[in-house]
């Protein structure tokens, strides 16, 4: 995202009653918030942009639930459910096919109720017949599975949501 | 029997293959060393067996190989760049897999062969299987913890050793040369070659090696049968993109990228 695209954001953030606007985009990540009742944009960055190649997904981005929707509603308390703050969301490392288990006969690794531990197998992903094993960055009990086994999923594409312990 | 011993004293790497382990039979040296490297194996270490009884291929099938004649064997990387570049290591091991048998083969004045490349991780003689890849990494995002190379490459085995739905569809370098390749030679000369290209690798961002891999594949422009999730349908193979992804056009002239599937060539 360049210089023109952000002040375009905080022209259409300022004209708005929107208080806030959070980007992710290729593991950068930008948050724009309007102080009331001036109506000034800030901008924040919330992780720096350095390389791709050398880049960890860090954990507080993974860890927090979506804001668009609380920040329509900017009046209201800003987090709806404490239990919100516990999901951790896991999240493709890269495009690929999503599975559930390390054979079509085989068990999955992992299903919604159980509890993972850190370094825990969740699925594959593979991708030109790499195989990729996803471990969980959390301790913590499996919320939701998103994808159904052996679909296609996009980089960065939600696989997981981890209720942390 | 694998001559561990001979390997040894043949081995030119620095990593490569130091740290080796053999077994005369195992259920396979994927799932091995997968264990080994989680409990902090090194880098190049390299299992090797005469005998799988669950080598794996790809979603749980079965590669099949007499014991004592072939090469099974699997090798631990802990690449440093990250899954984005390495995503490429098949389509890398491949050229230099071909490359090191071709060169194995005139250094021992033997009669050559031609090895062709098909997307994405197999070794083919005459549309006939000479070796595949399956490659396996445990993911921290992006980074990559490990990564586990498996590689089994049909040396002497016979017409008779392969299973009757096999004999059409895989073959040996035995089979086109008339002369039994000696395994540890074989193997050291790739390691040997591989500890090098990998190294480069690393420091060039897996530059190149989608080039070097479309020298050896004949199948640009031909009609190919491409099976995915989604189901199987008539295409053209086109190209193989900067990613390593395949490039195809349907029958409907829709153009398409397959990230993983399975390609029948004809």
């Amino acid at each position: 995202m360049d210089l023109k695209e952000i002040k375009q954001l905080m022209k259409m953030l300022e004209q708005s009653d929107i208080s806030e606007i959070e980007i992710e985009e290729e593991g950068k990540k930008l948050r724009i918030t309007k102080n009331f009742p001036s109506g000034n944009g800030e901008v924040h960055f919330v992780s720096a942009p350095v390389p791709a190649a050398a880049q960890p997904m860090p954990q507080q981005m993974v860890a927090e639930a979506p804001l668009s929707v609380q920040s329509e509603v900017p009046t209201e308390a800003p987090v709806p459910a404490v239990k919100q703050d516990n999901l951790v969301e896991v999240r493709s490392p890269m495009v690929g096919t999503f599975y559930r288990a390390p054979s079509p006969d085989a068990d999955p690794y992992v299903e919604v109720g159980q509890n993972v531990a850190v370094g825990q197998t969740l699925c594959i992903v593979e991708a030109m017949k790499l195989m990729n094993e996803i471990e969980s960055e959390v301790s913590g009990k499996i919320a939701e599975i998103l994808v159904e086994n052996a679909q296609p999923v996009e980089y960065n594409q939600v696989l997981f949501l981890i209720e942390k312990s | 029997m694998f001559k561990e011993d001979e390997l040894r004293k043949l081995l030119k790497t620095s990593i490569f293959g130091q740290n080796l382990f053999y077994f005369n039979e195992m259920d396979s040296t994927n799932s091995y060393l997968m264990n080994l490297a989680r409990q902090g194996a090194p880098e190049g270490t390299l299992v090797i067996t005469d005998f799988q009884t669950s080598g794996k291929g790809r979603q749980n099938r079965v590669w099949q190989s007499p014991p004592g004649k072939n090469l099974l064997f699997s090798l631990l990387l802990r690449p440093e760049l990250s899954i984005e570049f390495v995503r490429k290591i098949t389509l890398a091991t491949s050229s230099v897999l071909a490359e090191s048998i071709e060169q194995y083969l005139h250094k021992n004045h033997l009669p050559p062969v031609h090895i062709h490349l098909k997307w994405p991780n197999d070794l083919l003689i005459d549309q006939k299987k000479l070796a595949g890849i399956l490659s396996e990494s445990v993911l921290h995002n992006k980074d990559i913890s490990f990564l586990v190379i498996g590689i089994g490459l049909n040396l002497n085995a016979t017409k008779q050793d392969f299973s009757p739905d096999l004999k059409e569809l895989a073959t040996s370098l035995f089979e086109y040369t008339g002369h039994e390749i000696e395994r540890e030679k074989l193997l050291a000369r790739f390691l040997t070659y591989y500890e090098k290209a990998y190294v480069h690798w690393e420091r060039t961002f897996y530059e190149g090696v989608v080039d070097r891999w479309k020298k050896r594949c004949r199948q640009f422009h031909t009609p190919i049968r491409v099976h995915t999730v989604e189901g199987t349908e008539e295409a053209t193979f086109e190209d193989i993109d900067s990613s390593g992804y395949l490039i195809y056009k349907n029958s409907s002239g829709r153009t398409k990228q397959l990230i993983s599937g399975e390609v029948t060539c004809f």
